[in-house]
């Protein structure tokens, strides 16, 4: 992930990200092999007043998943149930 | 060449052809059967003949050269001969006394070999028939002028050519005048616009009575005109309000600055007096890149730099930027249900363009509310995204709602608030660029909803 640059690669795929995308990833990416939870995700990547009771995070992390994981078979971004998203290099 | 003659002389050109085929057919049969029917006859002649001649010992031959002058044939110079098969002419008749026909000996033989020929001497047409017996080996000869047949022919083709030459000329007039009677709307609805140019727009082409195709043609055209009128006249107004507005502050900086350079003054004076003519310079700056934007966005899409664009991704980036602008306005952004599938939230057109039109809506909620505050909720359905914008405000009168998107135009023209009345004229024509569509709910004393719809990119 080049944060200057604003571009993202896994191996050597180039993958487009929007704007809020790529804040949630490199959120992810700094606390990386940590749970993180919705309220963290909130505070930290959308640092603005949210209506309670809006999906917009997990809606987020599934457009996310869907760039980042879909086309391969080594998942990174993982759901723990009942605390938040943990992103992984390798799972054991 | 103009329409008409070409008009006209298509038409001739298709009689022409039908004509030609119907007189040459006609023609061709008359003649053909005439040709038949003479030598039917002439051949019924030369069979009787050669039979009579047979019977030598019955019929002498001036008996039957007594038959053949009282045979009326209607035929006029008939000749009838007889050779028998060394070539000796054996029998003679003629209507005529001095009509001496000799006849060839290779056409005694081309009979002898067809059984029946036909052929001309002169002017006449004859017959030569093979007679066989088991006695007798004659042929006979019939030969005859017809002049009733030949006449009629000549009759008919006469009919035939005039027929022919007046039917064109008819055809060649009637399609003349047909054609100018159809294009003399065009020439006049021609002459009609030329009346109107860019100074006079007022004037309209006259559609005349009858509900036809130069009727339609007429009501486009003066819709075409109304529109181009209206366009100009918006044009018009928008130039004299854009140059009044660009106006009010330049004379405030040079009456000022010419107020405070008539004598000399402290540094605070001249301090204050520089902060006032910045100010109005910053209103200045911003009132021309509001124009600026405007310009941007009237007409069509095709300068524009037009992307996918996610609609969500402008709509957060939004409360900061409102923020920004004043620190007691709060936007409150409500995705209370997401679409699973990103597609649904990406919509064709320009990222800076849609940011400010949005903006401009929400800071104007922002602005006219007490609270400071906008709630932004945003939907999407099937092939279209839906904002709303709401504000708990003092509202707008529901008079004044048709009026909020001319430019220029600002609701409660006395209100201390600044702003060059342009945001909601410009978000609007920024929607519509985007081919969305913006309505306006509101009910005075508890709040405004501004709704905005736009499509969805289809990929």
């Amino acid at each position: 992930m080049n944060l200057d640059s604003k571009e993202v690669k896994r191996g050597n795929d180039v993958i487009n990200l929007t704007a809020k995308e790529f804040q949630l990833l490199e959120y992810l990416l700094r606390n990386k092999n940590k749970v993180v939870s919705r309220a963290a995700i909130a505070v930290n990547v959308w640092d603005i007043d949210f209506d309670t009771n809006t999906n917009i995070i997990d809606v987020y992390i599934s457009y996310l998943r869907n760039k980042i994981d879909k086309p391969y078979e080594r998942k990174l971004i993982q759901t723990h149930v009942g605390m938040g998203y943990i992103l992984k290099e390798n799972d054991r | 060449m103009p329409v008409k003659l070409r008009i006209t002389l298509l038409f001739c050109l298709i009689v022409f052809v039908i004509l030609a085929i119907v007189c040459a057919t006609a023609y061709y049969f008359s003649y053909t059967q005439r040709q038949q029917n003479l030598r039917t006859r002439l051949s019924n002649r030369a069979i009787t003949l050669a039979r009579l001649l047979g019977q030598s010992q019955v019929f002498d031959q001036a008996l039957i050269r007594r038959i053949d002058s009282s045979t009326m044939l209607a035929m006029k110079d008939k000749t009838f001969q007889a050779y028998d098969y060394l070539n000796k002419k054996i029998y003679s008749y003629s209507d005529a006394v001095v009509d001496t026909v000799t006849i060839d000996t290779n056409i005694l033989d081309d009979a002898r070999v067809k059984g029946m020929i036909f052929f001309h001497i002169g002017h006449k047409e004859a017959v030569a028939y093979h007679y066989i017996t088991p006695n007798t080996r004659i042929v006979a000869i019939t030969a005859a002028y017809d002049e009733e047949g030949k006449a009629k022919i000549r009759q008919l083709r006469n009919i035939l050519w005039f027929s022919f030459l007046s039917g064109i000329i008819i055809t060649f007039l009637g399609g003349y005048f047909f054609s100018a009677r159809l294009m003399r709307p065009v020439r006049k609805i021609a002459d009609d616009i030329n009346e109107i140019s860019a100074h006079n727009l007022s004037g309209r082409i006259s559609t005349g009575e009858v509900k036809d195709e130069w009727h339609y043609l007429s009501e486009t055209l003066n819709r075409l005109l109304n529109r181009l009128q209206d366009s100009f006249e918006t044009q018009r107004r928008f130039v004299s309000n854009a140059s009044h507005e660009l106006s009010t502050p330049l004379t405030a900086i040079s009456s000022q600055l010419e107020v405070s350079l008539q004598k000399n003054r402290e540094a605070q004076q001249y301090r204050v007096v520089m902060e006032s003519v910045y100010q109005d310079v910053r209103h200045l700056s911003k009132l021309t890149q509001t124009l600026l934007e405007f310009a941007q966005a009237s007409g069509d899409a095709g300068g524009l730099n037009i992307l996918p664009v996610r609609m969500d991704e402008i709509l957060m980036s939004l409360p900061a930027e409102i923020k920004k602008s004043n620190i007691d306005y709060l936007v409150v952004l409500s995705f209370d249900d997401m679409p699973a599938e990103e597609e649904k939230l990406i919509v064709f057109g320009n990222a800076e363009l849609l940011f400010t039109a949005i903006k401009n809506i929400v800071s104007n909620a922002c602005k006219y509310s007490a609270d400071h505050k906008a709630v932004i909720t945003l939907k999407a359905e099937h092939e279209t995204i839906t904002i709303a914008i709401s504000d708990k405000g003092k509202g707008i009168p529901e008079e004044e709602i048709k009026y909020i998107f001319q430019p220029f135009y600002r609701v409660n023209s006395t209100s201390q608030q600044a702003g060059f009345g342009l945001g909601l004229s410009l978000a609007n024509r920024i929607i519509k660029l985007h081919k969305g569509n913006i309505t306006v709910n509101s009910t005075p004393g508890q709040g405004t909803e501004f709704v905005i719809t736009v499509p969805t990119a289809k990929f």
